[in-house]
């Protein structure tokens, strides 16, 4: 659904090259203009999202109206409805994402098959289908094969797992490579089973990479408009319906509010889970 | 890691099939509806299907420039993310010493990750008429129509949305490459356009190559920036064009037959991603 | 308590492990007995298939009259000590120890109390409440060895456990995993590629080489009496001269061999004839110098000072005999002031012989 590439979510159990701190930044020809161009970028970066606040904090359209917060205080009253099934439709994808990808991710990268490094590939190869495509082809196929599935709020779901599982199924098996199978082999010989030894060895040891799949999940299934735009049918999302109001309304104070809204929920979930993560398990890797 | 014992072939089947059926339900079978309608007449579908290669010599014939805008429109936009994306990524991580700036900047880059719709709407909201940047744009004698609705904005937007991802791939071949040769170069004489040249980019290509790989097909199938920030002839590219045939006019052959270009480019993407990595893998294993 | 054999064991096909090539073991009830080898030899190989952690292509492990072949890892009950730990990094101390009873259900008051029980036993007491992280790389060896002690198992198998170590807490570590073994009277099978680790521990030393056993012995047996020119060169230096046979016999039994003039008794590992051509393997610290050499038959070689390394404690010195090259280990002797060039006499107060194509 989009290409991120699961190097983003920075591991915790990845070990780069150890950094040198012995040369200061003082020293170096062309510091200063370096900074320079990072607050020019940061700028660039930070613009847009500023645009949206200023827009938003308007009693009203009118260019001239007194600033107000109300934007913010309607925001449930106007968009409560779309907000709940954004919130229904991410949680129910994050949970059969993980269904899916846990026992996947298993057999990916600690089972012995041939095939296993096609399967995966192919498995992943829906990572670099432009979401346009992906609302056609589920509206055709909706429309054609499996009709049950139109116009439901099951459909949109299996539409955003369908996906969005690549970007669990990554950071799983990643997290899970890192992962020495002594301590699988030292559950075993202390006497538990199979079953024992994965919940209560493996899966606590795969969390990092469990954080970061829910996390690129959330991240995606939150802000989606375009595949849902193709299927959503009368199930429409809060980030959809921002869309159709950009797209035919114009700059509303209202509107602005819900995309500062869904944004800043985003950032606030990358900060809270890297922070947690960070906090959880800097040096408790396993060594 | 063979130590584990072998075991049947049956049962990982059963922990990869709950996922490889419903991938194949959903991405095989769908993607196949696109290929059978793309080449289906219209309304035929149900009880007698007629064939056709209508559509696609109709996307020749009058979607030509079509594929010429939109790839010059994704290519442009990933050589400008390259030359920036590639100085950000080597100023974050070998000259920002300090843990909290590093943070911060690494933060900034987070906002593109939530979609191109921020950016465009964030673009529209600052320069339309009471926008924030509406007064320096009166100050400066510009119509915020100059700027906004225009070829050049929608380049723009693809390079700031896709930025991040360069800025993360160069990062990360960064990290796997010793400082040490950079300084050995230098203690060697060499300057900074030497070091560049000789030293930096050459054990930076892979990862600069994934960059631009993602890039370029991000930006190929970014549908709000172009949708949002284009005027009217800009928004005559693969992405946007092909949800309007689908959702606005209901012709589903077209549409199909432009999405099969962009399937077909797409698995090129895959391709081509899967070999540079494989690649940098080899490298950094060397 | 119980007697560990291995019968004809062979693991060929997995090509992610170095090869176990029929190998035959016992080892008797409260026995320690170290596999040493160098890495890629097969001893990590042959303690997983007695832990169940590999399958084998062919042969058993029995565990007394009980074949463990088919019995899987976590109904075998060992206690396996891994290279490295492989403590649980997510869980603390007192976890780590009580996984295994866990596992086989015990209670919570029960197993309290056995945690308690181990973790004085290894002296750890207090630390419950730690992750592995936050123990020194001593103590983490020390919660392995607890952890594998606490399920009370048949054998105890420790996989390299203080290679990660340093030297000196490796040298105090040894005798804490003999300590507590003994003290448990278990059977058990410790690999190892340090021959000094092995010789203090182990009450007898299984040297492997390439899939193979090669000699099974007290660590003075296989220190000076090797079988094999590979288990000489490999626990220690030793010095190569070829040899004539003077008058042969069973191995086992003594030799005498002429070395260019000289008449040496030597112990025969092997079975030989008069006038057969052998290798004799000298250790360094069984040669004594001798001044002004004086000529003719006796037991006195013959040498040519070409270099002397002081090592501290010994001066090691090289000569040239008979074409060959002999390593003496000597102690400080200033009174020789040896010089290279010089000629000096070697007397040699042990020595194997070999045959000359012996592996």
């Amino acid at each position: 659904m989009s290409a991120i590439n699961p190097e983003m979510m920075r591991e915790p159990q990845s070990a780069p090259i150890r950094r040198r701190r012995g040369h200061r930044p003082g020293r170096r020809r062309g510091g200063l203009l370096a900074y320079l161009f990072l607050a020019a970028m940061s700028l660039l970066y930070v613009a847009p999202l500023v645009g949206m606040v200023v827009a938003s904090l308007h009693a009203s359209v009118r260019v001239d109206a007194p600033f107000s917060v109300a934007p913010y205080g309607d925001l449930i009253q106007r968009y409560g409805h779309e907000l709940g099934v954004s919130v229904r439709v991410t949680v129910a994808t994050i949970l059969i994402n993980l269904m899916l990808t846990i026992p996947a991710a298993y057999g990916l990268s600690r089972l012995h098959f041939r095939g296993r490094d096609l399967l995966l590939s192919a498995l992943t190869a829906a990572l670099f289908i432009p979401p346009v495509i992906f609302g056609l082809a589920l509206l055709l196929a909706y429309g054609l094969v499996f009709k049950d599935l139109v116009d439901t709020l099951g459909g949109l779901i299996l539409a955003m797992v369908v996906g969005t599982y690549p970007l669990m199924l990554l950071p799983l098996i990643t997290v899970l490579r890192g992962i020495p199978p002594v301590y699988e082999e030292a559950g075993l010989v202390l006497g538990a089973s199979r079953i024992r030894v994965f919940l209560r060895v493996t899966l606590p040891l795969m969390a990092p990479g469990i954080v970061a799949g829910v996390l690129l999940t959330f991240i995606i299934v939150w802000n989606e408009f375009l595949v849902t735009l193709f299927v959503a049918g009368t199930n429409i999302t809060a980030p959809l319906l921002l869309y159709n109001r950009i797209a035919f309304s114009g700059i509303q104070p209202s509107t602005a509010a819900l995309a500062v809204f869904l944004q800043t929920t985003s950032f606030v979930a990358i900060a809270v889970f890297t922070l947690a993560v960070n906090r959880r398990y800097a040096g408790r890797a396993a060594r | 890691m063979g130590r584990w014992r072998r075991v049947g072939a049956a049962w990982p089947l059963g922990l990869i099939a709950p996922l490889a059926i419903l991938a194949t339900a959903l991405m095989v079978v769908p993607l196949v509806c696109v290929g059978v309608v793309s080449v289906t007449e219209a309304d035929t579908f149900f009880f007698a299907p007629k064939y056709t290669g209508e559509n696609y010599s109709a996307f020749f014939d009058r979607y030509g420039a079509l594929f010429g805008r939109s790839f010059v429109n994704a290519g442009l936009a990933t050589l400008a993310a390259a030359l920036v994306g590639v100085p950000f990524a080597y100023i974050l991580e070998r000259r920002v010493y300090q843990p909290a700036l590093r943070t911060a900047l690494r933060a900034l880059l987070v906002f593109p990750l939530f979609g191109g719709l921020y950016i465009a709407y964030g673009a529209r909201s600052l320069l339309l008429s009471g926008g924030a940047l509406a007064p320096v744009l009166r100050a400066l004698d510009i119509e915020a129509t100059d700027i906004l609705y225009t070829r050049g904005l929608v380049i723009f937007g693809l390079a700031l949305y896709t930025l991040p991802f360069m800025v993360l791939n160069v990062s990360a071949a960064l990290e796997r490459i010793d400082p040490a040769y950079e300084e050995a170069a230098e203690v060697l004489g060499a300057g900074l356009a030497r070091r560049w040249r000789k030293v930096i980019l050459p054990l930076l290509r892979p990862g600069i190559a994934i960059g631009c790989v993602i890039c370029f097909s991000l930006s190929l199938g970014e549908f709000a920036v172009p949708k949002l920030v284009g005027g009217p002839a800009d928004q005559k590219v693969l992405s946007v064009v092909v949800a309007e045939r689908a959702l606005g006019v209901q012709d589903y052959g077209l549409a199909a037959a432009l999405g099969m270009a962009l399937v077909a480019i797409a698995f090129v993407v895959t391709y081509v991603m899967t070999r540079l990595s494989r690649e940098q893998f080899r490298e950094a294993r060397a | 308590m119980t007697r560990v054999r291995i019968d004809r064991l062979s693991l060929a096909y997995d090509r992610d492990v170095p090869t176990v090539d029929d190998v035959s073991l016992t080892i008797e009830d409260g026995e320690m007995a170290c596999l040493l080898g160098p890495s890629g030899c097969g001893k990590t190989t042959l303690l997983r298939l007695v832990g169940g952690l590999l399958r084998p292509e062919s042969g058993d492990v029995w565990f007394d009259d009980a074949r463990m072949t088919d019995v899987a890892a976590s109904r075998r009950n060992v206690g396996f000590v891994f290279q490295d730990h492989a403590l649980f990094p997510h869980l603390r101390v007192r976890e780590n120890v009580s996984f295994g009873l866990e596992a086989r259900g015990w209670s919570k008051d029960r197993s309290r109390e056995r945690v308690e029980e181990m973790l004085d036993l290894v002296e750890l007491h207090g630390k419950e409440r730690r992750f592995p992280n936050q123990l020194s790389g001593g103590e983490r060896q020390r919660v392995a060895i607890a952890r594998a002690l606490a399920t009370d198992p048949a054998v105890l198998l420790f996989d390299e456990p203080l290679s990660a170590l340093d030297r000196k807490l490796r040298d105090v570590l040894k005798f804490t995993v003999q300590a507590l073994q003994r003290a448990s009277g278990k059977t058990a099978i410790y690999v190892t590629h340090d021959q000094s680790e092995a010789f203090a521990i182990a009450d007898r030393v299984a040297v492997m080489h390439e899939g193979r056993i090669l000699q099974v012995g007290s660590p003075t047996d296989v220190y000076l009496r090797p079988e094999a020119h590979f288990v000489a060169d490999f626990v220690g230096i030793s010095n190569r001269l070829p040899a004539t046979v003077l008058d042969g016999g069973e191995a086992g039994g003594a030799v005498r061999v002429r070395v260019g003039q000289a008449v040496l008794s030597a112990y025969g590992a092997a079975h030989t004839v008069p006038g057969e051509a052998v290798m004799l393997h000298v250790r360094p610290e069984r040669v004594t110098l001798v001044p002004n050499a004086a000529d003719g038959p006796g037991d006195l070689l013959t040498g040519v000072v070409e270099r002397t390394i002081f090592e501290g404690p010994t001066l090691q010195v090289w000569l040239a005999v008979e074409g060959a090259r002999l390593i003496a280990e000597v102690p400080g002797v200033e009174e020789l002031d040896l010089r290279p060039g010089m000629t000096v006499g070697a007397r040699i107060n042990h020595t194997t012989v070999l045959a000359a194509d012996a592996p």
